[in-house]
């Protein structure tokens, strides 16, 4: 008798410690999942800008050249590449650089957390970035 | 009777984990589509951007979006014609304009492993590439 | 009575058995969700590489060598055994760039046994008109 109710205390605490794992995993996939989808949003923000400010060339420098130069204007590059981000309006930090013929664009955010919350994690940082330069010559040439 | 009764918490262990099980790999399942589907409507709209800009027209452009789409979607095993597309231009097209490519695509949350997709709660991905017309370069 | 000695042992036991049987629910539902993002990863892998091969290849062979290493940079850290074949071709005013991908996971949790992935992705653009 007396180990047929130790039985069923320990099946109540396998069913607690279960019950807590289940929420535990679903609320790490439901914040995971949300951090993720947010972060693929921030990468395509970076990728548009990167790509809208790689296009602003130094025209005198590609014409004088007879069209071999293909360098990049900086700071019309910068404003370029600072509008695509705005129209995005995702309110995330943005870090834009031009380097070495490469237009740059690091973003960084914090996810707020619904189920981790509970545990004391707030939100979740996220960061990307994204580079793109220009290119002479046609494809497939 | 004392043995059986002490093999029981082992048996109820057993069970209570395998009834578990069945939600985890459909929690599993579910999570592993929503990545697929965002990398596919990433990479879709990322495409239909790029390939849009390309176009000189209209007409071309809009093809080309279709093309970008059913290009992303198939490389990862999914129905393009699941995708919702919303396409915007802020000036017709013109060099050094904006374009933007809105991808919307449901993940069903019920589906049975033999009956296919069951028309249910869906979780919606959302995908959106801006792209700007290229100030140089040649147009298809 | 759990003051029996062979009541006693056999609760061990069992407590034994059901931490193993625990531990290898788990490790299984890891590999499971190694697996799932893994099949994702070279999907879209294969994918990236067939569209940076079309954008910036300007032969069939720098097309192909750009879609490999693409592959390899976003697929070879999680992939191992990693196998690239890369088809052009250009017909009605298209370029073509055909590519698959086949790989597999190392052997880990409970299937000792390793898991072999495959993707195939195809990309096109339109030639511009000179």
């Amino acid at each position: 008798m007396k180990a047929r109710t130790l039985e069923l205390g320990q099946v109540t605490v396998l069913v607690l410690g279960m019950g807590l794992v289940t929420f535990a995993v679903s609320g790490l996939a439901v914040d995971g999942t949300r951090a993720f989808l947010f972060r693929r949003t921030m990468q395509s923000a970076a990728d548009s800008a990167a790509l809208a400010g790689a296009a602003e060339l130094d025209r005198a420098a590609y014409y004088r050249s007879g069209g071999r130069v293909a360098k990049i204007d900086e700071s019309a590059a910068r404003g370029a590449a600072l509008r695509w981000l705005a129209m995005r309006g995702l309110g995330s930090r943005a870090a834009i650089s031009v380097e070495l013929d490469r237009v740059v664009v690091v973003m960084r955010d914090r996810v707020p957390t619904m189920f981790l919350a509970l545990v004391g994690i707030g939100s979740v940082p996220v960061a990307v970035d994204a580079a793109a330069e220009p290119r002479s010559g046609g494809p497939g040439a | 009777m004392k043995r059986h009764e002490g093999g029981q918490a082992l048996m109820e262990t057993i069970l209570l984990s395998l009834i578990l099980l069945i939600p985890l790999i459909w929690t599993l399942g579910v999570l592993a589509d929503i990545h697929r589907v965002a990398l596919a409507a990433a990479a879709a709209a990322r495409d239909a951007g790029t390939e849009a800009v390309a176009a000189g027209t209209a007409p071309s452009a809009r093809r080309a979006v279709a093309r970008a789409i059913e290009s992303a979607f198939e490389s990862h095993r999914l129905d393009p014609d699941l995708a919702l597309v919303d396409i915007r231009s802020d000036g017709n097209l013109g060099r050094g304009t904006s374009l933007s490519v809105n991808i919307r695509v449901p993940v069903t949350i019920l589906q049975a492993p033999l009956l296919g997709r069951v028309a249910g709660p869906a979780i919606w991905v959302e995908a959106r590439h801006v792209a700007r017309v290229p100030l140089f370069g040649s147009r298809s | 009575m759990l003051t029996d000695p062979q009541q006693r042992g056999s609760s061990t036991v069992e407590a034994v058995f059901s931490i193993i049987f625990l531990v290898l629910l788990v490790l299984g539902a890891i590999e499971v969700s190694l697996a799932l993002y893994a099949r994702n990863v070279v999907m879209t892998s294969a994918h990236e590489g067939a569209r940076a091969a079309v954008e910036l290849g300007t032969d069939p062979a720098s097309a192909a060598a750009i879609a490999r290493s693409t592959i390899m940079r976003a697929a070879g850290g999680l992939v191992t055994d990693l196998e690239v074949t890369v088809l052009t071709e250009r017909s009605d005013g298209f370029r073509r760039v055909r590519v698959a991908v086949v790989g597999r996971i190392p052997p880990f949790g409970p299937v000792p046994v390793p898991i072999p992935l495959s993707a195939t992705a195809t990309a096109a653009q339109a030639v511009p008109v000179r």
